[in-house]
C-alpha cells in the first residue's frame, strides 16, 4: 500500500530501518535497503486522498482505500478502491505479482485485465501512470549507482535493467542515509528528458516509515498530483481473498 | 480663405524652428513607439469583439486551442507509411515536436489514441505500442489502421502513402514562432522525405512570410520609382528631397500611430506602405509645383491650400469609412492610411513652406519651361475637351451603355475569404491543401460546442445523436468527440455502440480515458464544455456557407436547451403511443443519416426505416430467441459472482430468473432468488443480493442486445447487402436501436412537449447549449461582413464626399456631378470583377471607398478650375478645352503616381494584394478617364456653374485666364 502511495510505483522507496548505513554500501545495496523499508510491515490498510492540480491551479479530489500485502522476497499485492467521487465509487484496481493488474468497473459489473501496453497510461487522470501502481521491487528492475553523497543523503542513479518493462529508463532518487526513506525522485523518459518529479514527506507510523504525502509533477504538462494518507494501519493480517478479482466487486465500506 | 491661409503660412515661417524641433521630437517619438509593434496574421482575431461567431471562436480557442492547428503531411511514396523505417521516423519526429515549448497537443500515427479490445477487456493507449520489426508486422498494422474510420483519412491517407502530424499551440503562446520552430525541426529531420505544411496555423505563418517578402521587395521598388518620378516631375533636388522627406516622415508617424492605436502589421500592410509612398507625395508635389510657378512660397502655399486640403479630406473621408467595418484588418487599413495621408498633408505644408522659405533666400525664380511631353499632353487634352463638348450626348450615351453592360457583372461577383487561395500556387499551404482535401478529410475544422454537464448521460446522448446527423454530410469527416470514444469503449466492452445511460457508466468508461492527452482538445478539464470536432474536405466559401446554414437549420429545428429522460410507463396509453411515434421517428432519422453516410451516393429517407423500427420497438420476449440471455446469465454466475457458486445453484438461479422474467425488477423476485443463494449457504445475505442484482443486470443487458439485434435483422434485410454488411454501419445503427429500447429514453424537451402528461413522466432533466463553430462559421462570417463592409463603406464614402463637395462648392448639383463622375467607372470596374471572376475579398473590398476618396480629388480640381475660367467670362467650350488641358495633365500626373503604386503591388506574392492592385489600378485609370471625359460631357449639358457666386481671382489666375482668353481670340 505504501508503495501505491509513494507514487504508486513511483517507487515509494521508503525504509523503516533506522540503523546507520554500512560504510561500504554500493548503489544496489542501498536500493535493496530501500525496498526493504517499503516492505517492512506484513500488510497495511490506508485511506488516501488524491488531489489533481491542473496548470491553472484548479483542483479535483478523489479518495480511495488501499489494502496492501508486503513480501520480502517477491512482488507485493495491492487492492485499491475509490470511495469518492460518487460516480466512480467502488471502481477498483488489483495489482498482483508479475505485473498482473486488473480493473473493476462497477457500473458494468465487469473486471478487466490491464494490458502491459497500458502501463504508460495515466492512472485516474493523475500524474501517476499505471506502471506507478505496480508492486514490483525496485531492485528487481533497476541497477543503482551512487552519483552523489552528502552527510545526510545518497543520490542514486537508477538504470533500468535489460528486459524490465518499467516505463522509466532512468530514475534519480534521493535516499536518506539514516532511515533509507526517499525524499525525492526524478523520472526520465525514453529520450532522456525529465518527465516527472516527485517529492515525498515521510513519517513513522506504528514504527514503520510511511510516505504520508507525495507530490508528483509531470513537468511536461505542468500538472501535479498530491497523494496524502489520511489514515493507515499496519499488520492487520489481511486475508488472501482480499487480493482477488471477486473481492474487487465488493462495495467499499466507509471512507 | 486665401488670406487665412496666408496668415497660417506666415505662422509656419515665424515659428519655423519650433516646428522643426516639434517634427524632430514627433519623429523620434514615433520611432520609439515602433518597438511595441506586432505582427498579427492570425485571422480569427480579425473578427470583431462582441461578435457572436468571433467570440465563440475565441472562447473555444482559449479552452481547446482549436484554432491553431498545424498539419505536417509526410509523403512516404509507394512504400507507404507502415514500414518500420517510416514509423521509426514518425515516432522520432513526434517526440521531437512534442519537445517544442508552447505546444498544446501533438498527434501522429505513433501516439494517436487507440481503444482496442484485448483478451480480457479493453485498453486505451497509443495506436502504436511498439514499432513493427518487419514488413509483415507493418502490413498487419496497416490493415488494422486503415480498417478504422477513426484513423483512415484522419491520420493516414486511405492508400497508406501519406501520414500526418497534427500540432496545436497552447493559447497564450506566439503561434507563428511555435509554427516556425516546428517547421524548422521538420525540415531538419525529414531528410529526403517530402513534407507539406498545412492547417490554419500554417496559413498565418506563411502570411507572415509573404508579408515580409512583399515589404522587402515592393517597398524598395516603389521607392526607386517615386524618386525617378519626382526627379522628372520637379526637376529640383531640393523639391525631391522635400517630397521624400514628407513621404518618409508621414510613414514614420503613421507607423508610430499604429503602435499607439495597437494596430499590428498584417498581410495588408505592404499595401498601406506602398500606397503611402505613392500617395503621400501628391500634396507636396502640388504645393511645390505651385511654388515653382509663382516663385513665392507664401502666395503659392496659400493659393493651393484649399484644393489640397479638400483633396486630402475627401481621400481621408473615403478611407475613414472603413472605420465602421467590423473586419478589424480592413478597419485598421482605412484608419492607418487615413492618418498617414493626414500626416502627409500637414507635413507637405510645413516642409514645403519651410523648404521654399529657406530656398527663397538664395533663389528667387524657378519657373520651369514645359517639356515636349507635357506640351503634347496639353495639346491632346485640349483637343479632347473640345471634342467632348461637341459630342457630349453621344459620349454620355456610350458611357451609359458601357456602364449597363459592365454593371450587370456586379450580380456575378462572388466572395472569397479562403486564405489558402491568397498564397502562391507553389506555396506549402496550397500544396498541402490539395493533399489534405484529396487524401485526407480536409484541413478546416467544424466544431459543435456543447456547454453543460458532459458527464450527464442525456447530454452525452445528444452529442452522439448530433454526431450521427453530421455524418450524413459527406463533406464532413474525421469526427472526434468524447461521446464517440465512450461509445467505442462501450462497444468493445459491452457490445453496444452507445453512451451508457447512467452517470456512473459514463464516469467508469471516462475513467479509462483519463490522462489521454488528446482529450483536452475536445473536453474541458471540468467537463462542462466539449466539442464534436470534424474536418471539412472543401475550402470554397460557398460550401462553407452552405454547411453553416444547414447545421444551423438543424439546430434551430431540433435542439432546445433542456434534455429530459422519460418513463413511458407513467404515460397514458394514448400518450405512450404518441411517444412511441416520436421515438420511432427519431431512430429512423438517425438510421437514415447513417445509411447515407455509409452508402454514398445513395439517399435514404427516414420513412423507409419507420415501419421496421416500429415493429422492433414492440417486440418482446416471445418474439426473440432468449437462449443467449440464459447463457450470459449462467456465465455471469459461474465466473463473476463475488463468491464461487456450485453448478446446481447456478442452474436453479437461471431457471428461477426464466420463470419470473416478467417480474424480474420486483423486490419480491430478487428476494426469492437471493434466498436460493443464502439457503445453500454459498454467501451471506448482502453478497447474495449483490449477486442477484448483478445477474439481473447482466440478463437485462443481454435481453436488450437481443432486441436490438432482432430489430437490426429486420432492418438490414431490406437494405443493400454492402450497407448491411458495413461494419461501421452495423455498429452505429446497433447503437441507435439500443437507445430505442431504453427504459428511460432521452429527448430534447421540444420534441415531446406536446405529449399529454409528459411533465409527470419526466424522471430527470439536464441543460445543454449547443452552438456550431469552426472555420466554416468564421469564413461565413467574414463573407457576410465583407458584403456589409463593402456596402457600408461605399454608401458612407459616397455620402460624405457628396456632402463635402456640395458644401465646399456650395452646390448640390456639382456635388452630384462629381459623384456620378466617380460612380460610373466604379460601376464598370465592379462589373468587370463579376465578368472575369475576380472575387470580392479582403483586397478588392477596399476598392470602392478608396477610389471614391482618391478619384473625387480630380473632379474637385476640374470643377474648381472650370469655375474660375467660367466666371472670368469664357464660353463653355473654351472653359472645357482649357480645363481639360490644364487639369488633365495634373490629374494624370497625380493619379499616375497612385497608379504606379498599384502596379507595383501587382507583383505581390499574395493573390489578395494582386487582386487589390489590379482592381484599383483599373479603377483609378477609369476614374481619371471619367473625370476628363464624362465630367466635361456633363458640364456641356448641365449648367455646371452659377455665375451669381462671386469669386475673387488672384493675380496669377487672372494671368492664366487672360492667357487663355487670348488663345481663343
Amino acid at each position: 500500500m505504501r508503495r501505491v502511495l509513494t507514487g504508486c510505483a513511483v517507487v515509494a522507496l521508503l525504509l523503516f530501518v533506522t540503523a546507520s548505513p554500512a560504510p561500504a554500501m554500493d548503489g544496489n545495496q542501498i536500493l535493496k535497503k530501500v525496498d526493504e523499508v517499503q516492505s517492512a510491515s506484513k500488510d497495511s490498510v490506508a485511506s488516501v486522498t488524491m488531489t489533481l492540480v491542473d496548470k491553472g491551479g484548479q483542483t479535483k479530489d478523489r479518495t480511495m482505500k488501499v489494502w496492501r500485502r508486503h513480501y520480502k522476497d517477491k512482488d507485493d499485492w495491492s487492492v485499491l478502491k475509490f470511495a469518492a467521487p460518487a460516480d466512480i465509487r467502488n471502481l477498483g484496481f488489483l495489482s498482483l505479482a508479475d505485473d498482473k493488474m486488473y480493473l473493476y468497473l462497477p457500473a458494468f459489473d465487469r473486471v478487466r485485465r490491464i494490458a502491459s501496453h497500458a502501463r504508460k497510461e495515466s492512472f485516474a487522470g493523475s500524474d501517476l501512470s499505471n506502471d506507478d501502481l505496480s508492486t514490483g521491487k525496485y531492485s528487481n528492475h533497476y541497477d543503482a549507482q551512487i552519483s552523489k553523497e552528502t552527510d545526510s543523503e545518497y543520490v542514486l542513479e537508477l538504470k533500468r535493467k535489460p528486459g524490465s518493462e518499467r516505463i522509466y529508463p532512468r530514475v534519480t532518487a534521493w535516499v536518506n542515509k539514516k532511515d533509507f526513506t526517499v525524499s525525492k525522485m526524478d523520472l526520465y523518459d525514453d529520450a532522456g528528458k525529465l518527465w516527472k518529479s516527485s517529492e515525498i514527506k515521510n513519517e513513522q507510523v506504528q514504527g514503520y516509515w510511511t510516505p504520508m504525502e507525495i507530490k508528483m509533477t509531470d513537468v511536461t504538462k505542468n500538472h501535479s498530483t498530491i497523494m496524502k494518507i489520511t489514515k493507515i494501519e499496519y499488520d492487520k493480517n489481511l486475508e488472501d481473498d482480499i487480493f482477488t478479482e471477486r473481492y474487487l466487486k465488493r462495495s467499499v465500506k466507509g471512507d | 480663405m486665401e488670406n487665412r491661409f496666408m496668415r497660417l503660412i506666415d505662422g509656419i515661417i515665424r515659428f519655423r524652428w519650433f516646428i522643426v524641433a516639434l517634427m524632430v521630437v514627433l519623429t523620434a517619438l514615433s520611432v520609439y513607439l515602433m518597438k511595441d509593434l506586432k505582427i498579427n496574421n492570425d485571422y480569427e482575431t480579425w473578427l470583431p469583439v462582441n461578435d457572436r461567431v468571433g467570440d465563440l471562436l475565441r472562447q473555444i480557442d482559449r479552452e481547446f486551442s482549436s484554432n491553431t492547428l498545424l498539419l505536417v503531411v509526410f509523403d512516404f511514396g509507394h512504400a507507404g507509411a507502415f514500414t518500420p523505417d517510416a514509423l521509426r521516423f514518425m515516432d522520432r519526429i513526434t517526440k521531437e515536436v512534442q519537445g517544442i515549448e508552447g505546444l498544446f497537443q501533438v498527434t501522429s500515427i505513433t501516439n494517436v489514441l487507440d481503444i482496442r479490445k484485448t483478451e480480457d477487456g479493453v485498453e486505451a493507449a497509443n495506436l502504436i505500442r511498439e514499432i513493427p520489426r518487419n514488413m509483415m508486422e507493418g502490413q498487419a498494422l496497416r490493415d488494422y489502421v486503415l480498417s478504422d474510420e477513426m484513423y483512415r483519412g484522419s491520420i493516414v491517407s486511405a492508400d497508406g502513402r501519406y501520414t500526418v502530424l497534427a500540432a496545436t499551440v497552447d493559447s497564450g503562446h506566439d503561434e507563428i514562432q511555435v509554427a516556425g520552430k516546428i517547421i524548422g525541426r521538420v525540415d531538419e529531420l525529414s531528410g529526403a522525405i517530402p513534407y507539406y505544411i498545412g492547417g490554419d496555423m500554417s496559413i498565418a505563418y506563411y502570411m507572415d512570410h509573404y508579408m515580409k517578402r512583399d515589404l522587402t521587395v515592393l517597398v524598395p521598388i516603389i521607392f526607386v520609382l517615386i524618386v525617378a518620378l519626382l526627379s522628372y516631375g520637379l526637376r529640383s533636388a531640393s523639391g525631391v528631397v522635400a517630397c521624400l522627406t514628407v513621404i518618409g516622415l508621414s510613414i514614420v508617424w503613421m507607423v508610430g500611430m499604429k503602435s499607439v492605436l495597437g494596430f499590428p502589421f498584417n498581410i495588408i500592410s505592404p499595401a498601406v506602405l506602398v500606397l503611402m509612398m505613392a500617395m503621400a507625395s501628391d500634396y507636396a508635389v502640388h504645393i511645390y509645383n505651385r511654388y515653382q510657378q509663382t516663385g513665392d512660397i507664401r502666395t503659392s502655399s496659400a493659393q493651393i491650400a484649399t484644393p489640397v486640403i479638400m483633396s486630402a479630406l475627401t481621400t481621408i473621408a473615403g478611407l475613414g469609412t472603413f472605420g465602421v467595418t467590423k473586419i478589424i484588418v480592413l478597419r485598421n487599413f482605412g484608419i492607418e492610411l487615413a492618418f498617414g495621408l493626414a500626416f502627409a498633408c500637414i507635413l507637405s505644408f510645413l516642409l514645403i513652406t519651410l523648404c521654399g522659405y529657406f530656398e527663397g533666400a538664395s533663389k528667387k525664380t524657378t519657373v520651369q519651361k514645359e517639356s515636349a511631353l507635357e506640351h503634347r499632353i496639353d495639346a491632346v487634352m485640349h483637343r479632347l475637351g473640345g471634342w467632348i463638348h461637341d459630342h457630349a450626348r453621344a459620349y454620355l450615351a456610350g458611357a451609359v451603355v458601357f456602364l449597363v453592360v459592365f454593371a450587370y457583372g456586379i450580380t456575378r461577383i462572388n466572395t472569397s475569404v479562403d486564405f489558402v487561395e491568397w498564397m502562391p500556387k507553389d506555396s506549402q499551404p496550397r500544396r498541402s491543401s490539395v493533399i489534405l482535401e484529396n487524401d485526407f478529410n480536409g484541413m478546416y475544422r467544424v466544431s459543435m460546442f456543447f456547454q453543460g454537464d458532459m458527464e450527464d448521460p442525456r447530454n452525452m446522448a445528444a452529442m452522439g445523436s448530433l454526431g450521427n446527423y453530421l455524418r450524413s454530410d459527406h463533406r464532413l469527416d474525421g469526427f472526434m468527440s468524447i461521446s464517440d470514444l465512450i461509445a467505442e469503449e462501450n462497444w468493445l466492452m459491452n457490445g453496444v455502440y452507445a453512451v451508457p445511460e447512467t452517470r456512473e457508466g459514463i464516469a467508469n468508461l471516462w475513467f479509462l480515458l483519463e490522462g489521454q492527452d488528446i482529450l483536452k482538445t475536445f473536453v474541458s478539464e471540468d467537463r462542462k464544455q466539449a466539442l464534436i470536432n470534424c474536418l471539412m474536405n472543401d475550402h470554397e466559401t460557398r460550401v462553407m456557407k452552405e454547411i453553416s446554414a444547414e447545421i444551423q437549420q438543424y439546430l434551430d429545428a431540433n435542439v432546445s436547451g433542456e434534455l429530459v429522460s422519460v418513463d413511458p410507463l407513467k404515460l397514458t396509453d394514448s400518450a405512450r403511443k404518441t411517444l412511441d411515434r416520436v421515438m420511432v421517428r427519431k431512430a429512423s432519422r438517425e438510421l437514415a443519416w447513417l445509411a447515407v453516410r455509409y452508402d454514398e451516393p445513395r439517399t435514404y429517407a427516414p420513412g423507409i426505416f419507420e415501419e421496421t423500427v416500429r415493429k422492433g420497438l414492440h417486440a418482446d420476449a416471445g418474439d426473440i430467441d432468449m437462449g443467449p440471455i440464459w447463457r450470459e446469465t449462467g456465465n455471469y454466475l459461474e465466473n463473476e459472482a463475488v463468491e464461487e457458486l456450485p453448478p446446481g445453484l447456478i442452474a436453479s438461479l437461471v431457471e428461477g430468473l426464466r420463470e419470473s422474467w416478467g417480474s424480474r425488477f420486483l423486490d419480491e423476485t430478487k428476494g426469492r432468488l437471493a434466498g436460493l443463494i443464502t439457503q445453500g449457504r454459498a454467501m451471506n445475505a448482502e453478497d447474495a443480493r449483490t449477486t442477484v442484482d448483478g445477474m439481473i443486470g447482466r440478463a437485462e443487458h443481454a435481453f436488450r442486445l437481443q432486441k436490438a439485434s432482432h430489430a437490426s435483422s429486420s432492418i438490414f434485410a431490406g437494405l443493400d447487402s454492402a450497407l448491411a454488411n458495413n461494419e461501421d454501419f452495423v455498429k452505429r445503427s446497433g447503437g441507435v436501436l439500443w437507445s430505442l429500447f431504453s427504459p428511460r429514453p432521452v429527448f430534447f424537451m421540444n420534441e415531446v412537449k406536446d405529449i399529454a402528461g409528459i411533465n409527470g413522466a419526466i424522471t430527470e432533466t439536464s441543460q445543454v447549449q449547443i452552438d456550431q463553430s469552426g472555420s466554416h462559421e468564421m469564413f461565413g462570417r467574414f463573407d457576410k461582413l465583407l458584403y456589409e463592409s463593402q456596402i457600408q463603406s461605399f454608401v458612407l464614402a459616397a455620402t460624405i464626399v457628396l456632402i463635402m463637395i456640395s458644401l465646399s462648392e456650395r452646390s448640390l448639383r456639382r456635388g452630384l456631378l462629381a459623384l456620378i463622375t466617380i460612380m460610373i467607372p466604379l460601376g464598370m470596374v465592379m462589373g468587370f470583377m463579376g465578368w472575369v471572376g475576380i472575387p470580392l475579398d479582403f483586397g478588392t473590398v477596399l476598392c470602392g471607398s478608396l477610389i471614391i476618396g482618391l478619384g473625387v480629388d480630380a473632379a474637385i480640381h476640374f470643377m474648381a478650375y472650370y469655375r474660375r475660367l467660367y466666371i472670368s467670362g469664357l464660353g463653355v467650350r473654351e472653359c472645357l478645352e482649357a480645363t481639360t488641358s490644364h487639369v488633365g495633365r495634373a490629374v494624370i500626373t497625380a493619379n499616375g503616381t497612385t497608379l504606379l503604386g498599384f502596379i507595383v503591388l501587382i507583383f505581390s506574392q499574395t493573390t489578395e494584394l494582386r487582386n487589390f492592385a489590379i482592381i484599383n489600378a483599373m479603377a483609378i485609370t477609369m476614374v481619371t478617364a471619367s473625370v476628363l471625359s464624362v465630367l466635361p460631357a456633363m458640364a456641356s449639358l448641365v449648367h455646371l456653374e452659377d455665375r451669381a457666386w462671386k469669386i475673387d481671382l488672384d493675380v496669377a489666375e487672372h494671368h492664366i485666364v487672360e492667357e487663355i482668353a487670348r488663345r481663343y481670340e
